[in-house]
């Protein structure tokens, strides 16, 4: 069982992706700001992260940048509300594995959360 | 000069801009070249005409002087002397000047003459004789084939005798050498007007350097590089249109900064809603329950953008001339059906400060709107049971309104832009009403009215909004030019 960490302020977001994951039967956690993002990434045992860049608190680069400075190898998915070219080059720079440019098509983006998780969990011994 | 684009000036500002530059330059060399070549013909004509008439003036004197001399002489003449005698030693004994010469009659009969260069009387027989056969001194000129010949006659009387001496001079010689001179004085004349001429178009060429650097920095303009500057170089008047000119550039640049940076906000704030609705419809189940929260959201989140939409057009109808309805308003009741109003957003410590009293005229509806967006303000940077306050007052024409709550506050480089559109004191969505244009609906309105808003709040002690607006807004026009006039009055009153 995948645990995937949803880290989005705007509820309603977070409401249909955790809907859409758990129908393709992943476990979730939902996050609304940055610092307990960090925290819960850290502390806790996820095989993915899903992560806005606007959060309050800390924005999604920070708590990215955190959670690969610790070594984290955790697979990130970002959620980029913007098109902005810069935004998700700043994003894989950072460490991000994939960007998703709003995460409206769940379909696609819960596949591409499995694939993600597949790819690490080949890789990651367990 | 004419404006209307040729079609040439059509096909490409580039070419168009090289057209105009060049005219002008053209222009203004032609117009120098013009006017000095006319100076110049004009003064050689001048010169000429004034160094004739001088020559003719030392001329008549020349030949004054020669009856001078006879009148001179005859007095030392002996007794016996006659007429014909005299005149004959006078005119040996006085050779001519250069085209000069001297005729003397007695009783109409040429007895002696003596000149030099071309004989008067091959040029001018008859009226010479005439001359000779009269009796009073007469001046003047006598067209000839080479010219005119000026002549100076007077009557001799010696002893009962009478006679006239005629005095000549026919120019020729001295009328060739003014046009020399005048001839020489032309040439350099065109010489000095030609260098000018040319210098002249140097000096435009220079003169238009800062206008083609304007054209070129236009020119990038018109083809979207906002960016770039006229180089300022000093203090003429060319420099000040660039300054001008600069300054436009600046406005220009941050006029588009302000509506690429609202579009993306705009498309931002529709995207989320959008987004939701497509992701809850994408994932709906097929039992009722789930049916009905899915409906809920959606109808819900398309409440949301529809408010959305209303308050972007609020904005845009608020800069129209008949944005406002003005009516009467006592300011006492309208402050209790504010604290009404306000009492319904959410579950706080309302207080009511005090009311104003008097009337005011002003738009009704759209004032209690910015109350209630400064009060929805204020709600959501407070938490349950948390004091808010709202209160009224009049003094001397103007009405003051606040709302004063002891939430979070607003820390000091937010409230620097908390009134511009989607500036939120923030980040992420707010719940409740909204996506940052409370506020720039509020300064919108007030602004409508004439008045100010102001903002004093410190972090974690509160903040306090404070609505001035006047008794009777000032009409439209006169509120223009204020604006006009003191453009720095809409930055103070942030």
């Amino acid at each position: 069982m995948s645990r995937i960490l949803i880290a989005e302020d705007e509820p309603r977001l977070a409401l249909f992706l955790e809907k859409g994951l758990r129908a393709n039967g992943f476990t979730t956690k939902v996050v609304g700001d940055g610092v307990g993002a960090s925290a819960l990434a850290r502390d806790e045992d996820f095989d993915l992260l899903i992560l806005d860049i606007g959060l309050p608190g800390k924005d999604g680069f920070t708590v990215l940048r955190e959670v690969r400075g610790i070594g984290q190898r955790l697979p990130v998915l970002i959620l980029t509300a913007r098109d902005d070219v810069s935004d998700t080059v700043t994003g894989l720079e950072g460490g991000a594995d994939d960007s998703s440019p709003s995460p409206s098509r769940s379909r696609s983006c819960s596949r591409g959360c499995a694939s993600a998780c597949v790819a690490r969990g080949a890789r990651r011994p367990r | 000069m004419n404006d209307e684009p040729t079609p040439l000036e059509r096909d490409g500002p580039r070419e168009g801009r090289r057209r105009r530059g060049r005219g002008i330059r053209a222009r203004v060399a032609l117009t120098f070249v013009v006017l000095l070549a006319l100076s110049t013909l004009v003064s050689v004509l001048a010169l000429r005409a004034l160094l004739h008439s001088r020559l003719a003036d030392r001329v008549a004197d020349t030949l004054a002087e020669e009856h001078e001399q006879f009148d001179r002489e005859k007095a030392s003449l002996p007794n016996d002397a006659s007429l014909e005698g005299s005149l004959q030693a006078l005119l040996r004994e006085n050779p001519p000047g250069q085209d000069e010469g001297l005729f003397a009659f007695v009783e109409g009969r040429l007895v002696e003459q003596t000149f030099t260069g071309p004989s008067p009387l091959i040029l001018a027989r008859e009226e010479i004789a005439a001359l000779g056969r009269g009796t009073a001194r007469r001046t003047g000129e006598i067209p000839t084939a080479i010219g005119p010949l000026a002549y100076d006659a007077s009557a001799v009387e010696v002893g009962g005798e009478r006679g006239m001496l005629v005095a000549t001079n026919s120019l020729i010689g001295e009328r060739a050498e003014v046009d020399e001179s005048v001839l020489a004085a032309g040439l350099v004349g065109t010489v000095v007007a030609t260098l000018a001429a040319l210098l002249a178009v140097l000096a435009a060429g220079r003169v238009l350097q800062p206008m083609r650097q304007f054209q070129d920095v236009a020119a990038a303009a018109s083809e979207s590089n906002l960016s770039l500057r006229i180089p300022v170089t000093g203090d003429d008047e060319f420099n000040d249109i660039a300054r001008h000119a600069n300054a436009m550039f600046e406005r220009l640049e941050r006029a588009f900064g302000v509506q690429r940076e609202f579009i993306n906000d705009v498309g931002h704030e529709l995207r989320t809603p959008i987004t939701i609705i497509r992701g809850h419809l994408e994932l709906m189940g097929d039992d009722a329950e789930d049916r009905q929260e899915t409906v809920a959201i959606v109808l819900d989140e398309l409440n949301r953008m529809t408010r959305f939409v209303n308050d972007l057009l609020l904005l845009t109808k608020a800069e129209a001339p008949e944005f406002l309805r003005l009516e009467t308003i006592h300011l006492a009741t309208f402050t209790e059906e504010l604290a009404t109003k306000a009492r319904a957003l959410a579950p706080r410590a309302w207080r009511l400060d005090c009311a104003g009293s008097g009337i005011i005229v002003a738009d009704r509806q759209r004032l209690t709107q910015a109350m209630m967006n400064l009060a929805q303000n204020a709600v959501e940077h407070t938490k349950d049971g948390d004091e808010i306050a709202i209160g009224t007052a009049s003094s001397g024409g103007e009405a003051r309104m606040w709302v004063r709550d002891r939430g979070s506050g607003i820390a000091l480089d937010a409230q620097q832009r908390i009134f511009d559109r989607f500036s939120r004191a923030g980040a992420g969505r707010l719940h409740g009403e909204g996506a940052g244009l409370g506020l720039a609906i509020v300064r919108a309105i007030v602004d409508a009215h004439g008045g100010r808003v102001e903002l004093v709040s410190s972090p974690g002690e509160g903040s306090t909004f404070t609505i001035d607006v006047p008794s009777e807004p000032p009409s439209r026009k006169s509120r223009r030019r204020r604006e006009v006039a003191s453009p720095s009055a809409e930055h103070a009153s942030r």
